[in-house]
């Protein structure tokens, strides 16, 4: 059984058949002239939608290849960096300990830091006469060590000390 | 650039510069003469005549010598007094572990070993000559 559109359609198209659209018509005598209306507005469609004729096609299919060329080659926008990024952190903090390092090693003094005044160091460690009878003592003063020895044998007199 | 100037200081702390051994032999006295001590123990003439109870100081001799392989290295002075640099090597904090043995009279008297940075000098007293005494004074220098 068609539906109302389906006969409506089909009478617009001419598609009924005689009896079929002689009934349709007797029953929808209001809509008679619609057809008429129908008929004009195709043709009219028809008529816009032909394609027309360009003056000098080829010269405007040069202009879109050349439209469609720019817009398929053209730069993909950067992404914007940021001074924070990832890498830049990164590259501060390996200048940042390099900084470091170097003021470390050249400003910091580093060593015997005992007396700043003076470097004096004499440090006795470990004394051992070879004879009994000589004594050995150590005086540690401040910027003056002495190993004092006693019981050595007197240099004669008479003995040339110059040298 | 930077990285390369941390490790050359690095290798330059550790590098073994040339040392040398110098001595010198003292006369501490109380006798009437102008004290004259060598130039590397001009800070120390004052306190070593108070140190020692002697109000001059007379330089009697002087030697030094580069260092050689171990047991070449000698201080020899007059008297027959000598000393002989036994062992000498660098710490890690500069400075130096020193060896050494003094003679007399071709006798050891004293075997000794100290820790000292480069121009401290280190003073023996030694044996009694005329009214005064030797002074011997050994330094670790470059």
């Amino acid at each position: 059984m068609k539906t109302f559109e389906e006969k409506y359609t089909a009478w617009l198209d001419g598609a009924l058949k005689s009896e079929e659209a002689n009934a349709f018509e007797s029953e929808h005598a209001l809509i008679i002239h619609e057809k008429g209306d129908f008929l004009k507005l195709k043709f009219l469609l028809r008529e816009d939608f032909q394609g027309k004729s360009l003056d000098d096609p080829d010269f405007f299919n040069s202009q879109i290849m050349v439209q469609i060329e720019r817009e398929t080659t053209k730069p993909i926008p950067s992404v914007s960096r940021s001074w924070f990024s990832l890498s830049h952190l990164a590259w501060g903090g390996v200048f940042a300990l390099t900084i470091g390092f170097v003021l470390f090693f050249t400003m910091i003094p580093h060593g015997d830091l005992s007396n700043p005044r003076s470097g004096y160091v004499a440090e006795v460690l470990k004394t051992k006469t070879a004879d009994p009878k000589i004594r050995a003592t150590v005086d540690s003063q401040k910027d003056m060590t002495i190993i004092k020895l006693e019981g050595l044998d007197k240099v004669p007199t008479n003995k040339d000390m110059n040298r | 650039m930077v990285t390369f100037l941390f490790l050359f200081e690095i290798v330059a702390s550790h590098a073994q510069a040339t040392e040398t051994l110098w001595g010198c032999l003292l006369y501490a006295s109380n006798d009437g003469q102008k004290s004259k001590v060598p130039a590397q123990l001009g800070t120390y003439s004052q306190r070593l005549s108070n140190a020692f109870g002697y109000s001059k100081l007379h330089l009697l001799g002087e030697d030094q010598t580069a260092v050689r392989a171990t047991g070449q290295n000698w201080l020899i002075f007059a008297g027959n007094i000598k000393v002989q640099f036994t062992s000498l090597s660098q710490t890690d904090d500069s400075k130096y572990l020193v060896g050494l043995q003094l003679f007399q009279e071709e006798k050891p008297v004293i075997e000794t070993q100290a820790r000292v940075s480069q121009d401290s000098p280190l003073f023996i007293k030694g044996p009694a000559w005329r009214d005064g005494r030797i002074i011997i004074v050994v330094m670790v220098t470059s």
